[in-house]
């Protein structure tokens, strides 16, 4: 299998949350208790991702310069980076928090997890949660994000969230080709008068799942590649690969 | 829909106005994306800016209620401009035409001719007919009393300013989106609406859609891939549900529901079946009435329906009223009607004047409730602030099965059947609505079987045989071979065709009057044949498709006779090219028509000129349109409840609102309620909410009850979002969050001093399930559409404070 990659268009995406719903559906997860929105900005719920939330669109209202409202949304999940933070901080890397070597996907084996949370450190972007203990069927905090749906990858299915997407603003495929047919829908948009940002190219060594968006991705709250590459984020990184060691040797030592 | 959902794909300008599509019907942002990807322009003209607004190039927030103006402005702008389709507009429709001489519509007083004692006499808006019962036509779209000339004088007054003033939409965003839309009148252009119930609740429903028709017509939109008048249906199967008259005014296929007027059979049918006008050169297809009603009669009353009895019509219940669901609770109010039977309906929560129904339900002897769950309709003699003790209904909640744990066809807005097949048994004792129904019928027709009494004899006589297997469930295809109809014997037709006794109809042009053919609705003859249930179709193969305009025939059926693009003819000109050659759906290549779409209008070559609207006397599309209760041409009217004081209109007469609508309750008076409210649906939450705020991941992302507003309310009422304020009028009150957004905006409106504020209202909620909330319908006035009686949901006055806890 060649890297594969998801190509989300925020310039199709509606905010329907049916990704988000689906994602629940097909991953098994349970609802939370809500109250009202989670965001000022329009219909954001829930309010964070979650052990049982690995999805979610969010809403940025704003202007447009003729004083017409503008409201942006965003699918929120885990972008799966060629070169993944919380895989290089996992005190089992490989064995817990690891790439899927045929679609370039991070996935996260429970079974070796030991819930010590350093994936959620290093995130650039937010995404990993623990659980609670109580809640967990191991009984002990653990780390869930979106896995890019690996079961039905590798059985030859799109993610749940592409597969109900309605207005077909998410693509599943080569990452390769999605990187040509972003950069095209891209010029299309601009074409028409519209600005577009294409994001996950080279961020992180290449992100697994792509954007397209309406606006620069600071707008959004997107890391720019030179935030990602910073030298206080990289010695940051660095101290909690000291941590990861020292737990790694202490699991051993028991 | 004229077209269908694919179809959307097609449109070069798409204006989203009276629904929200994005939000209430996701599906079709795959195709209105697509249009947009190929260059298609998106207007989104909304109370409030929505998911839907976000994806269009042009937002015009509009007030509700004021939608007439806003297009009686587009068709003055298109006809000052001249930007219509001149010859479409010539052979295609009624504009050359001439109406009597009596005609008027009175400048100063609001109203059309004819009016008296609150209902119009429509004699005066007739055509002028010659001898033969033929069209007077006039010599060029120029002359005054044309239908053109008429259209134009009416419309000249929706001026850009006027539009402004009454919709609070600015001139030169109202013009902005007039010229991107009626530059779909080029022939090679083309534009089409997606409207819903934000169009169809209002005191002027009908005549909004009218409005558009007409602008669609003058633009040459009708009948062509990409265009048409396009209703976004809010449930899987309504539209089924309307074909087969789930409703209190028609019969399956639109026949219409006899009146006690009509006491034979003739004269039913001469309501419907109308002279043909321009004999040779129309259709006329409700001619042929007399058959559909005579094999409907055959289908419902078999050998008991006979040539000698009028095939049984004397059986059929008569109209004496309206019997529509306003006047329905207020019958139950009244006490007149004892008992109710809820299948697949949340009146609780969906019914306008919400507490006023819940009360009238504590006024029945019985109530029947089929559901999933126990809904607020089932549950209405325990909510809150009342004493169970005090109501009497002897309420029965039977356990209903869903969609996926049964058997049958639906129908989508593109008028397309598809079978759907039984994925699991339904749970416990849950059964299927056919189940039901059919029990029901069999026990009815039990308790009956001796009754000597003469009303009985309807139930005595009724073929009620749908091969029921041993749990006692109908069998779902049988009642598809019956809607289709079947040769009750022999038939040999005068070319010698013959059809054995016992087969099913291939079509409803082989329906038949004497009692020869069953159809249990004339329009689905056809869908299920000798060839098989039409309605699992699943063949994608495209390749009898013209050019690229996704007809997909072979995937499911689509009524009439598969034919996916209504009034096709009018895709092509005089000569019967098409209008646009890269999207042609028929064409006539100079000896026969070609095409990959179902013609509607036979074989007939170009230059015998046979009109392209069959359904019509005229074979015209009606710009002017006699057929309606409340004005052959739409004018703009205030809600029932408007924020303007006083009794003028604003187009400087003095008819405030709809002339002819009937009115039940006062409306609540605009000094005390000076805030407009506005109903709406979530993309999170369906319908009347129990299907959905009963489901943990939809209630999770959409939990509570709230409403939108401006910041300039907010600030005015001292609160910001995440408060809860009180919204109430003379009808209720309810107590919800508030959302403050840029995304609702206050309007200058002409005749009111302050900006007037609107307030947007999600009506799904209510007092069961998961996810609970104060229903928005407590607060909605129950009047209706004098042609429709749709409640009035999208406008009307309320006032709003604080919630101090």
């Amino acid at each position: 299998m060649a890297d594969k990659a998801i190509l989300y268009d925020a310039s199709k995406c509606i905010a329907c949350k049916g990704c988000q719903v689906a994602c629940k559906q097909w991953n098994e997860l349970s609802a939370g208790t809500s109250e009202f929105f989670a965001s000022t900005d329009g219909y954001e719920n829930p309010s964070d991702l979650s052990a049982n939330t690995y999805t979610r669109i969010k809403f940025h209202l704003t202007e447009k310069t003729n004083g017409d409202p503008d409201w942006l949304f965003r699918k929120e999940q885990c972008f799966h980076c060629a070169d993944a933070d919380c895989v290089t901080v996992c005190p089992y890397a490989g064995e817990a928090m690891q790439y899927d070597s045929a679609t370039g996907f991070v996935w996260v084996n429970r079974d070796n997890c030991i819930g010590c949370g350093l994936c959620i450190s290093a995130c650039p972007f937010n995404i990993p949660r623990l659980s609670d203990a109580a809640d967990d069927p191991s009984g002990e905090p653990r780390s869930y994000k979106c896995w890019a749906c690996l079961d039905r990858v590798t059985n030859g299915e799109q993610p749940a969230c592409v597969k109900t997407c309605a207005p077909e603003a998410q693509k599943f495929g080569d990452r390769s080709e999605l990187i040509i047919e972003a950069n095209a829908r891209k010029a299309e948009l601009e074409a028409q008068g519209k600005t577009a940002y294409v994001y996950g190219v080279n961020e992180q060594d290449g992100l697994h799942y792509l954007y397209i968006l309406l606006k620069e991705p600071s707008f959004y709250g997107l890391p720019s590649a030179d935030e990602l590459n910073a030298g206080s984020r990289k010695a940051a990184l660095k101290a909690l690969c000291e941590e990861a060691k020292q737990l790694a040797q202490k699991a051993a030592s028991f | 829909m004229t077209n269908h959902w694919i179809d959307i794909k097609n449109s070069d300008a798409i204006i989203i106005m009276g629904s929200n599509a994005a939000e209430n019907h996701p599906i079709s942002f795959k195709w209105v994306t697509k249009a947009m990807e190929n260059g298609a322009k998106l207007i989104s003209v909304d109370p409030r800016f929505t998911r839907t607004s976000s994806k269009a190039d042009y937002f015009a927030q509009i007030r509700p209620g004021a939608d007439i103006a806003f297009i009686n402005g587009m068709i003055n702008y298109c006809i000052e401009n001249e930007l219509y389709n001149k010859e479409y507009v010539e052979i295609h429709t009624n504009a050359l035409t001439k109406i009597n001489s009596e005609f008027a519509f009175d400048e100063s007083t609001g109203v059309f001719s004819g009016l008296a004692n609150g209902k119009y006499d429509k004699t005066s808006w007739g055509y002028d007919l010659t001898d033969d019962n033929s069209n007077k036509f006039a010599e060029s779209l120029d002359t005054d009393n044309s239908v053109f000339g008429l259209l134009k004088k009416h419309v000249s007054r929706y001026t850009p300013e006027k539009v402004e003033a009454i919709t609070g939409i600015p001139q030169a965003k109202f013009l902005e989106i007039a010229a991107a839309y009626c530059a779909t009148g080029a022939t090679d252009k083309v534009g089409t609406i997606m409207y819903a119930m934000g169009w169809t609740q209002h005191t002027h429903g009908v005549q909004n859609v009218r409005a558009m028709a007409i602008l669609q017509l003058l633009l040459g939109n009708i009948g062509l891939a990409g265009g048409g008048v396009n209703a976004l249906r809010g449930e899987s199967n309504v539209q089924g549900s309307t074909d087969h008259c789930v409703l209190y005014h028609i019969l399956p296929g639109y026949l219409p529901c006899p009146s006690s007027a009509q006491q034979d059979l003739d004269t039913y049918v001469a309501s419907k079946a109308a002279p043909t006008i321009n004999p040779g050169k129309s259709t006329n297809w409700w001619q042929h009435t007399k058959k559909y009603a005579v094999s409907l009669l055959k289908d419902y009353f078999g050998e008991n329906a006979t040539a000698e009895n009028e095939f049984a019509y004397h059986y059929l219940p008569k109209r004496y009223g309206d019997h529509s669901h306003i006047p329905l609770f207020e019958a139950m109010d009244e006490g007149v009607i004892k008992g109710m039977i809820a299948l697949g309906q949340n009146p609780a929560v969906g019914g306008p004047n919400a507490e006023f129904e819940r009360d009238a339900l504590g006024k029945l002897d019985w109530l029947v409730v089929a559901e999933l769950w126990e809904t607020e309709t089932a549950a209405f003699w325990k909510r809150e602030g009342v004493d169970p003790s005090t109501i009497d209904t002897e309420v029965f909640l039977l356990p209903a099965a869903a969609s996926i744990e049964k058997e049958g066809s639906i129908t989508n807005s593109g008028r397309w059947m598809q079978w759907r097949y039984k994925a699991i048994d339904p749970p416990g004792d849950a059964m299927s609505d056919l189940w039901i129904l059919y029990q029901l019928g069999k026990r009815v027709k039990e308790l009956h079987q001796y009754s000597p009494l003469p009303q009985d004899k309807p139930i005595k006589a009724l073929e009620w045989n749908y091969n029921e297997d041993a749990a006692g469930e109908p069998d779902v295809n049988e009642c598809a071979k019956r809607i289709n109809g079947y040769f009750l014997e022999d038939v040999v037709k005068d070319d010698g065709t013959t059809f054995a006794q016992g087969t099913l109809v291939p079509k409803f042009t082989e329906l038949r009057d004497d009692g020869s053919t069953s159809s249990g609705n004339w329009l689905y003859c056809a869908s299920y044949t000798e060839d098989g249930n039409m309605g699992k179709n699943r063949d994608l193969d495209n390749s009898k498709d013209t050019s690229d305009i996704g007809l997909y025939s072979k995937f499911s059926w689509c009524w009439p006779v598969n034919r996916r693009i209504i009034y096709n003819r009018a895709s092509c000109d005089t000569d019967g090219n098409p209008w646009n050659e890269d999207k042609k759906v028929i064409w006539w290549d100079g000896e026969a028509w070609q095409g990959g779409d179902v013609r509607d209008f036979g074989t007939s070559a170009p230059e015998e000129r046979v009109g392209a609207f069959i359904m019509k006397p005229e074979g015209l599309g009606r710009i002017f349109g006699m057929g309606r209760a409340d004005g052959p041409l739409p004018e703009h009217y205030e809600p029932f409840e408007s924020p303007i004081p006083g009794s003028s209109n604003p187009m400087g007469h003095s008819q405030k609102s709809n002339p002819v609508i009937t009115v039940y309750h006062e409306p609540c008076d605009c000094e005390e309620f000076p805030y407009v409210c506005t109903t709406y649906r979530l993309v999170e939450h369906w319908q009347a909410g129990a299907m959905t705020r009963n489901l943990p991941w939809l209630a999770e992302i959409v939990p509570d009850a709230f409403c939108e507003i401006s910041e300039t309310l907010a600030a005015k009422i001292g609160v910001v979002t995440g408060d809860k304020v009180e919204i109430f009028n003379d009808r209720g009150k309810v107590t919800v969050f508030v959302l403050a957004s840029n995304r609702i905006k206050s309007l200058d409106i002409a005749g009111v001093t302050d900006p007037v504020e609107v307030i947007g209202l999600p009506w799904h909620f209510g007092y069961q399930g998961i996810a609970t909330g104060d229903s928005a319908n407590v607060l909605t006035p129950n009047v209706g559409d004098p042609n429709t009686s749709i409640p009035e949901f999208k406008a009307f006055l309320v006032d709003i404070k604080k919630y101090e806890g």
